[in-house]
């Protein structure tokens, strides 16, 4: 086995102890992506002489000589992010130190490439996107989440054991559940965000994609700036949100988050329980609304009549659909956001984690991204912010775990929820739901490419 | 696509039904226009978010007492 097939700890490890040259480490990455990269599409952009002089410069951080990926949303010192678009949003693109490229320098990390995203961040399939779709490693017909499409086909492909992307709507977090790797959505505030192109965001952060907890841990710990100390998830208390996020799923997609459940209150749980949350729908078109206002100061009325064809019809005909919705909207979406995140607030005083499917159905095609639930047949977009906005909507941190894989060999996650600034429970939870289920669905990999 | 292209959704003002005479009149006053497909996607979205937009304006959140600084790093405070 390659070291490039094991974790970010283990390649630190090799390279700290001097059995590895990270310089060979190095090579070998871009050789492995050269290799498969052509089927996955998930790393954009290479460079490999600014990746060695990283290298040749990085101090001994804890990343020292370890190769990571970094989404398109991001500005390098050398690249202006582009956002998986054919054209920038507000002026353009500028090359720059963004925070979580100085804090991965600093650790020692070496940005071996830039990573694909859904075009401006805006859909959670990954299927569109100006350097073409990303594919899920699991089925290269398959999407492998979005926005951090780049970022989640990478990892679980093996091209880098870690990457970092950014999660407005959900969009660590799905990539995560598609392609059968841990996705954390941080507290909010919490990680290096400084030069995001969206500077005033209430909804955004940075965030780690890994093959398992304890390297998502170490990123995460790289991310915040600060250690996020291990620890035993011991009495933890574990509550389901009964209803729609739960019975409007894809029943092979149920059925493997409840065993996981079950199978992490054996573990570790002191108790499991019932909660009750507001309404999901006003949750998802209010993290919806909100987090599209947010670019409203980029992409208003001028701007999206300046979007040629190059950019794709969906992006502008959606963003002009946004301009039409009324104001009014706006102001009551901040309601729930109130009531949520009072709900929230009391609910974290009774229980440590809230649970429940991360997507409602593995990762749809490509070509036809709509998944079947017992209500029928949506758009994968229209129903995955159902379970994924409201962390954004409140600030709240959330993990998405992988816990089983369908009949068609495709990757299910659990999400699981804790209240802000216990990013840490959501890891101790996560690890010892690797060990409930023995690294089954964190140790397996998808089938190398041809 | 030429400026007349755009601000045409594929026929007549006559020709076109009540949500497009609505979208078009709506982007118009944005001074945005919009071809057939994107109108088309505009259309699309609509059918899918419009009934949780009403949801939203139907909700019993006229009560709910707006959060003083708010801060989404933190729990609210009130």
């Amino acid at each position: 086995m390659s070291l490039l097939d094991q974790t970010l700890r283990d390649q630190a490890a090799a390279i700290a102890s001097g059995e590895v040259d990270p310089a060979e480490l190095l090579d070998a990455a871009h050789e492995r992506i050269g290799e498969r990269n052509p089927d996955l599409n998930a790393i954009v952009e290479t460079f490999p002489e600014r990746s060695r002089d990283m290298l040749a410069s990085a101090p001994r951080g804890p990343l020292y000589g370890v190769p990571v990926a970094i989404k398109d949303e991001w500005p390098l010192p050398w690249r202006g992010e582009r956002l998986g678009a054919a054209q920038f949003l507000g002026g353009s693109p500028e090359a720059g130190e963004s925070g979580p490229y100085r804090v991965l320098r600093d650790a020692g990390a070496v940005i071996v490439g830039v990573a694909n995203m859904h075009e401006y961040g805006a859909g959670s399939t990954g299927h569109i996107s100006a350097w073409g779709a990303a594919h899920n490693p699991w089925d290269l017909e398959r999407c492998p989440g979005g926005s951090s499409s780049g970022p989640g086909s990478a990892v679980a492909g093996r091209l880098v054991a870690g990457a970092v992307g950014a999660d407005g709507i959900g969009s660590i977090r799905y990539p995560a559940a598609y392609c059968g790797i841990i996705g954390l959505k941080p507290t909010f505030g919490r990680s290096a965000m400084e030069g995001h192109h969206l500077p005033q965001t209430q909804t955004i952060v940075s965030g780690p994609l890994c093959h398992d907890a304890a390297d998502c841990r170490l990123l995460a710990s790289v991310l915040f700036g600060e250690p996020l100390a291990a620890g035993e998830a011991g009495g933890l208390r574990i509550a389901l949100v009964p209803g729609v996020l739960w019975d409007d799923c894809d029943p092979e997609v149920r059925e493997a988050c409840q065993e996981a459940v079950r199978a992490l209150v054996d573990e570790v749980a002191e108790s499991s329980s019932e909660e009750e949350l507001p309404d999901p729908y006003l949750v998802a078109i209010s993290s919806v609304l909100l987090g599209s206002t947010e670019e409203l100061g980029i992409a208003g009325p001028r701007e999206v009549a300046s979007l040629g064809e190059q950019v794709s019809l969906i992006a502008r005909g959606l963003l002009r659909y946004r301009l039409m919705l009324p104001a009014a909207a706006i102001a009551r979406a901040k309601l729930v956001r109130t009531q949520v995140r009072r709900s929230l607030a009391r609910i974290f005083q009774r229980v440590d984690v809230l649970a429940w499917p991360t997507v409602p159905a593995a990762a749809p095609r490509l070509e036809n991204p709509t998944v079947e639930l017992p209500s029928g047949s949506w758009p994968a977009d229209y129903v995955n912010p159902r379970h994924g906005g409201i962390a954004n909507l409140t600030g709240v941190p959330a993990i998405s775990v992988p816990v089983g894989h369908t009949a068609e060999g495709l990757p299910i996650g659990l999400q699981l929820l804790a209240a802000w600034g216990r990013d840490d429970v959501l890891l101790d939870a996560a690890e010892a739901l690797e060990r409930a289920t023995e690294r089954r669905f964190v140790d397996a990999a998808p089938p190398v490419p041809a | 696509m030429s400026a007349s292209q755009h601000d045409s959704d594929g026929g007549s003002g006559a020709d076109k039904d009540a949500f497009a005479r609505l979208a078009d009149a709506n982007l118009r006053l944005l001074g945005l226009p919009a071809s057939a497909e994107e109108l088309a996607v505009i259309r699309g979205a609509d059918a899918l978010y419009r009934p949780l937009v009403d949801r939203l304006f139907a909700a019993d959140v006229d009560e709910i007492e707006p959060e003083s600084a708010f801060d989404p790093s933190r729990p609210p405070l009130d």
